[in-house]
C-alpha cells in the first residue's frame, strides 16, 4: 500500500444514480470493486485488490462505527452506515454504505459485500457531529482498547437517547 | 491499456489484406523485391491479428466463465482485472455494472423479504443505484410491504384488542367462578348447618309429636273420664232428684201414718171409755150379784171376771197409746229425718247440678283442648314434614354447592386454558415463521 495521503477538506460527489460497490473476504481484504469505486477514490483496480478496505477511511471516522459494522456482518446481519471515506487525493466523500454478509450454497459466510449511495445531506448533517464527539471520547483514551470501548459507549447512548434500534435511526435521520 | 483489441486486430486485418494487395500488384508489375516486401508485411500483419483474436478469445472465454456462474445464480462473480480499454474494456464493464445493479436488488429484496419475516416492517428496498425494471420491480416490492405493514399493525391493533378483551373475560369468568367458589363453599356450609339445624329440629319436632301424641291420648283420656264423670254426675243427679221424690212420698206416708195413729188414738179413747164404762158395768153387777147373795154368786164371778177383763183392755190400750206415742214420736222424728234428708237431697241436686255443669264445661274445655292439640299436633306433623323437606333441599343444596365449587374450579381452569390458548394462539399468529439457515 502506497503511504497515507494527508486528507483535504475538498469533498467530492458521485452520481447518485450510481452505486459504489466492493466486495472483500473474510478479513475485510477487497476482492472486487466496481468502477465507479475505482473512479471516486481514485485508485485502480490493480491498487485495490487485496489491500485492506480501511486504505480509503478517513481518519474523522470513529473506530466504533467499524466495529458496529463489523459485529453486526459477523453475526450474519446487513448492516446501514453513513462513512466517510478518503479518496487517494486526500479529498473525502460520504457514502450511505450497505455492508451484507455473502454466502456460499451451505450457508456460510464466505466475504462481506457493500453497496455505497450518495446519503442524504441531512442525514451528514446530523451524523457528523455524533461521529466528531465519538471520536473525541476514543482520543481520551491512549489505551486503543479503552479507546474503542469508549468511543463504542458513546456511539450506544448516543442511539438509545434517540428511542429506537440502530437499524431504524439510520433511515430516521 | 487504452487502445482497443477489436479496433487494432481490424487494422492489423486491413494493413495484412492491403499487404497482400501490394504483392498482388507486386507480381503483376514483375517487381519481386516489393513483392517480397508485401508478402513479408502481410505475415507480420496476419500473425499480429492472430495474436489480437487469441486474446480476444480470452476475453470471451472470462466473460462466458462469469455468465455461466451468475446464470447459476452465483452473485459473487464479476470479471476482474479488466485491461482491455474500447469497446472490450466496456463491454466488461458493463457486464459487471449489470450484475452489481442485480446484485444490488437481490441483496436488497432478499434484506427487505428477511425484514418481514422477521417482522420487521421499517425495511424497504432502497431505490437509488436501481433503473427501469428493477427498479419498477422494487417499488412495487416496497408498496407491497408498505401494505403489509398497514395490514400487521391493524392485525396487531386487532389481536391486542381481541386479547385484551378475551383478557377480561377471562379475568370476569375466572373472578366470576372464585366469587362462584366462595359462595358455593359459604352455600355448602349454610347448606351444612341447615342440614345440621334440620336434623336438630327434626328430633326436637319428633319429641314434641311424641309429646304430642302424650298429650293427645291424656287429653282424650281425659274428655273420657270427664264424660264419664259426667254420666256418673247425671247418675247421682237422677238419683238424688228419685231420692228427694222418695223422701217426699216418704213423708207424705209419714203424714197419713200420723192422721192414721191420730185416729188409732181416737179408737183407743173410745175403748178406754168402753173399758171404764164396762168396768162400772162391772162393779155394779158385782154389788148387784153380791146383793143377790148366792144367786149372785155366779154372777158376781162373771163379772169379776168381766171387770178384769175391762182391767186388762184398759191396760192393753194403755199399752197401746203408750205405743202410739212411741210411734209418733219415732215418726216425727222420722218426719224431722226425711225431711233433712229432703233437705240434703236437693242440696246435693242443686250441687250435683253445679257439678254437672262443671263437668259438661270441663268436657268441652277438654274437648277444646283435644282439637288445640289435635292442631298442634298436625302443626308438628307439618313442621317434621316441612324439616324433613328442609333437610333434603338443604342435602340437595350441599351436593349442588359440592358441584358448583367444583364446576367453579373447572370454570376457572377452563377460563385460565382458554386464556392460555389464546395467548398461545395469538402468538403462534404474531410469530414469525421459523427460522431457517439464512439465505444467501
Ligand atoms: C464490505 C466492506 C466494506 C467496507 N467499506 C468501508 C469503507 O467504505 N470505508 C471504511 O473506512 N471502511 C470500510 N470497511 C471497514 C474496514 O474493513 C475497516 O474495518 C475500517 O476501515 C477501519 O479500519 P481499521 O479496522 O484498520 O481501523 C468495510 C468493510 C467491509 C467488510
Amino acid at each position: 500500500m502506497s503511504s497515507q495521503p494527508r486528507p483535504t477538506h475538498r469533498e467530492v460527489h458521485f452520481d447518485p444514480d450510481d452505486l459504489i460497490v466492493s466486495k472483500t473476504d473474510l478479513k475485510g481484504r477487497i476482492t472486487y470493486a466496481n468502477r465507479v469505486f475505482c473512479t471516486v477514490c481514485g485508485y485502480s483496480e490493480a491498487e485495490l485488490l487485496g489491500q485492506p478496505h480501511s486504505i480509503i477511511r478517513h481518519p474523522d471516522m470513529p473506530r466504533a462505527v467499524f466495529k458496529l459494522l463489523w459485529d453486526t456482518i459477523q453475526n450474519g446481519q446487513e448492516v446501514f452506515a453513513y462513512v466517510k471515506n478518503m479518496a487517494r487525493s486526500g479529498d473525502f466523500y460520504w457514502v450511505f454504505a450497505h455492508v451484507t454478509p455473502s454466502y456460499d450454497g451451505q450457508g456460510h459466510i464466505v466475504g462481506y459485500h457493500s453497496n455505497r449511495r450518495v446519503p442524504e445531506r441531512r442525514a451528514i448533517e446530523a451524523i457528523a457531529p455524533v461521529y466528531a464527539e465519538v471520536l473525541r471520547e476514543e482520543q481520551r483514551h491512549a489505551n486503543g482498547k479503552d479507546a474503542l470501548a469508549a468511543g463504542y459507549r458513546r456511539l450506544i447512548d448516543f442511539v438509545n437517547a434517540q428511542k429506537m434500534p440502530y437499524d431504524e435511526l439510520v433511515f430516521a435521520l | 491499456m487504452n487502445s482497443s483489441l477489436l479496433s487494432e486486430t481490424v487494422v492489423a486485418l486491413g494493413v495484412a489484406a492491403a499487404a497482400l494487395v501490394g504483392a498482388g500488384i507486386g507480381l503483376a508489375v514483375s517487381a519481386p523485391v516489393a513483392t517480397g516486401a508485401a508478402v513479408a508485411a502481410a505475415g507480420v500483419a496476419v500473425a499480429v491479428a492472430a495474436w489480437r483474436l487469441a486474446r480476444i478469445t480470452a476475453v470471451c472465454r472470462r466473460v462466458t466463465a462469469v455468465a455461466e456462474r451468475i446464470a447459476v445464480g452465483d452473485f459473487e462473480a464479476r470479471v476482474l482485472g479488466i485491461r482491455e480499454g474500447g469497446e472490450l474494456g466496456r463491454l466488461q464493464h458493463a457486464f459487471n455494472d449489470a450484475i452489481d445493479r442485480c446484485d444490488a436488488f437481490v441483496r436488497e429484496s432478499a434484506a427487505a423479504m428477511a425484514a418481514i419475516r422477521d417482522n420487521r416492517y421499517h425495511r424497504r428496498i432502497l431505490p437509488k443505484g436501481l433503473h427501469g425494471a428493477v427498479r419498477g420491480a422494487s417499488e412495487t416490492i416496497n408498496q407491497a410491504m408498505e401494505v403489509i405493514q398497514r395490514r400487521v399493525a391493524a392485525f396487531n391493533a386487532d389481536t391486542a384488542a381481541f386479547e385484551s378483551a378475551i383478557g377480561r373475560v377471562v379475568d370476569a369468568v375466572s373472578g366470576a367462578a372464585g366469587h362462584m367458589k366462595s359462595t358455593a363453599g359459604v352455600l355448602g356450609q349454610g347448606a351444612t348447618a341447615t342440614r345440621d339445624s334440620a336434623k336438630v329440629v327434626e328430633t326436637s319436632s319428633e319429641h314434641a309429636s311424641t309429646n304430642m301424641e302424650t298429650v293427645a291420648a291424656a287429653t282424650t283420656e281425659l274428655a273420657a273420664s270427664a264424660r264419664e264423670i259426667g254420666r256418673d254426675v247425671n247418675r247421682s243427679a237422677a238419683i238424688a232428684r228419685e231420692a228427694v221424690a222418695k223422701v217426699e212420698h216418704a213423708t207424705q206416708t209419714i203424714a197419713s201414718l200420723s192422721s192414721a195413729t191420730e185416729r188409732i188414738d181416737e179408737i183407743v179413747e173410745l175403748i178406754n171409755a168402753i173399758a171404764a164404762q164396762t168396768n162400772l158395768l162391772a162393779l155394779n153387777a158385782t154389788i148387784e150379784a153380791a146383793r143377790a147373795g148366792e144367786a149372785g154368786k155366779g154372777f158376781a164371778v162373771v163379772a169379776q171376771e168381766v171387770k178384769s177383763l175391762a182391767g186388762q183392755t184398759a191396760r192393753a190400750t194403755e199399752d197401746i197409746s203408750r205405743s202410739i206415742v212411741e210411734v209418733q214420736t219415732t215418726m216425727r222424728a222420722a218426719v224431722e229425718a226425711v225431711t233433712a234428708i229432703g233437705s240434703t237431697m236437693t242440696e246435693v241436686d242443686q250441687i250435683t247440678a253445679h257439678v254437672a255443669e262443671a263437668i259438661e264445661a270441663q268436657s268441652q274445655a277438654t274437648q277444646e283442648i283435644a282439637r288445640n292439640v289435635e292442631q298442634a299436633f298436625a302443626g308438628v306433623r307439618e313442621i317434621s314434614e316441612t324439616i324433613r323437606r328442609v333437610t333434603d333441599h338443604a342435602t340437595d343444596s350441599e351436593r349442588h354447592a359440592g358441584l358448583t365449587m367444583s364446576a367453579s374450579g373447572g370454570l376457572a381452569e377452563q377460563s385460565a386454558a382458554l386464556g392460555d390458548s389464546v395467548k398461545e394462539f395469538l402468538t403462534s399468529l404474531k410469530r414469525a415463521p421459523q427460522r431457517d439457515a439464512p439465505a444467501a
